[in-house]
């Protein structure tokens, strides 16, 4: 079997220095397996994983996907370590920093409240005046944007307004998960964006944004089983 | 590409032989007669004991003792030939030493032109890469004066000199030279076109492609100063892809190295 360098990379994923990534697919069902391994992963190292999907459907759909996948959703459930949030999108930028802190403090929340080890050691900890236990590192996957890219991209359902709205507020967006959100939280963040023809859109200026606001890009065309490149300045 | 039938376009040229089969020996020979055919005196310097090339000559027909008493043939060992002792594989001293030795063999044979067939076998063996490498450049890709240099590189050892070396190398001669005397002058988009093939072959169909925009668009980089700046391209490919820069390295060496065979055309003929 050739060698596979993205699976690579998400294995061995250095989350003190990747912690926001972009991925961009050609093949949907390519990047849920990425996707699912990347969560995978995630649990296994006892993190808090985040896996944001569009709507009701996609949640039962990605629900089976996982279980097909091989992850314990009931178990990492109970536990408090997976959770399967539905987008709500963000009309402005502000909102959606509201909506990603309370999507952050509503997993830290199950996290301590379902796991009753941590539940217990908090308790205890809080009683001997010590410093709170910190919740688990999150690692997420999903973007809070609408699906349509800027500059008319392959998934563009919506009007050219909705169109305008996005490409404003999707730069903003990740520059606040790159500055802030992965400043502030312990983690790591993947943005994947579907594109019907990732080399066509590599001359625009909305990749050039998208790619110096994340740490590392996945590149997956058709075909291939894709790459992942370091995208920190001190690549060079 | 530029195909001709005889040497002597007063330049700096290399090829690359495989221990494994007979090229070296037929690299060689073909030379060796090719260059006394177009009245050429030729310099042969051999990695072993010059008599084993020498008794090889003679064993495919070529009469190189009869050359040699005629003063137009001159077979060397590394050692004599780059006197390391004397020298200290100083560019400098080298090249001097080499003018010297130029002049006297054509006045000993007659000849205007002359062909020097080299290795650099001494400058690995010893570990002294970097002497070579300056060597190299300062030889120049070409002369003013009726001489073709060229250097033989063994293909084990040219694979494993590292891409910016390669690159460098190929920077520093006019042509490589491949088997019934085809010379072929590099461009930077060949070598663009084989690195590009190896990216693809080593990590997918495409990514190629998707690897030098995302330089060109998070580094500035143009795929020009791949061949301008070796160096760099190096040190950003280790960026972006880390610990697994070695493998698509080492892919895209092995390519070029296959790509300069100087038997190329034969084994693309037995595939």
């Amino acid at each position: 079997m050739a060698y596979n360098q993205l699976l690579d990379f998400i294995d061995n994923l250095d989350t003190t220095v990747h912690r926001h990534l972009v991925m961009f697919y050609e093949e949907p069902e390519y990047a849920k397996l990425v996707q699912m391994r990347f969560i995978d992963d995630g649990l296994e190292r006892g993190e808090c994983c985040i896996y944001v999907v569009h709507d009701e459907q996609d949640l039962l759909f990605t629900r089976r996907e996982m279980i097909a996948y091989g992850i314990d959703v009931d178990e990492y459930d109970k536990r408090g370590l997976l959770h399967l949030c539905v987008k709500k999108v963000a009309p402005d930028l502000e909102s959606f920093k509201d909506s990603i802190r309370m999507i952050h403090e509503e997993t830290t929340e199950k996290f301590f409240n379902r796991y009753n080890d941590h539940k217990q050691q908090r308790q205890q900890q809080q009683k001997q005046q010590q410093h709170p236990l910190m919740p688990p590192p999150i690692r997420g996957v999903g973007l809070a944007i609408p699906r349509s890219l800027p500059e008319g991209g392959s998934n563009s359902n919506s009007g050219p307004q909705k169109r305008t709205a996005a490409s404003t507020i999707q730069p903003q967006i990740e520059r606040f998960l790159n500055d802030e959100m992965v400043g502030t939280f312990s983690g790591v963040w993947l943005c994947p964006y579907q594109l019907d023809d990732i080399d066509a859109h590599m001359d625009k200026q909305w990749m050039e944004d998208v790619l110096k606001n994340h740490d590392a890009v996945l590149f997956m065309p058709k075909l291939s089983n894709g790459i992942a490149l370091n995208l920190k300045d001190d690549a060079l | 590409m530029i195909g001709t039938d005889r040497l002597g376009e007063n330049a700096h040229g290399f090829c690359i032989v495989e221990e494994s089969d007979d090229s070296k020996n037929i690299f060689i020979l073909e030379t060796v007669s090719r260059g006394i055919a177009d009245g050429h005196a030729i310099i042969l310097v051999t990695e072993s004991d010059p008599r084993q090339t020498i008794e090889m000559l003679q064993k495919k027909g070529f009469d190189a003792v009869q050359y040699i008493n005629r003063g137009v043939l001159t077979v060397l060992d590394n050692a004599s030939a780059y006197a390391m002792a004397n020298t200290q594989l100083d560019a400098r001293v080298l090249i001097k030493r080499w003018t010297t030795l130029i002049s006297e063999i054509r006045e000993k044979s007659g000849c205007q032109g002359v062909v020097v067939i080299g290795t650099p076998k001494l400058f690995l063996d010893t570990n002294n890469i970097d002497k070579l490498i300056v060597y190299e450049r300062q030889i120049g890709r070409r002369f003013n004066i009726p001489l073709e240099a060229v250097c033989c590189y063994d293909a084990v050892v040219f694979s494993k000199l590292g891409f910016t070396n390669m690159i460098r190398f190929l920077n520093y001669h006019e042509y490589t030279i491949y088997q019934g005397g085809i010379y072929l002058q590099w461009q930077p988009s060949m070598i663009l076109t084989i690195i590009d093939r190896a990216i693809d072959d080593a990590l997918g169909p495409g990514t190629s492609r998707l690897l030098l925009k995302t330089l060109k668009l998070v580094y500035n980089a143009d795929p020009g100063s791949i061949v301008s700046e070796p160096e760099l391209f190096e040190a950003m490919l280790r960026g972006v892809f880390g610990k697994t820069a070695s493998i698509v390295l080492d892919k895209i060496q092995r390519e070029m190295t296959q790509e300069l065979l100087y038997m190329r055309n034969a084994r693309k003929g037995e595939g």
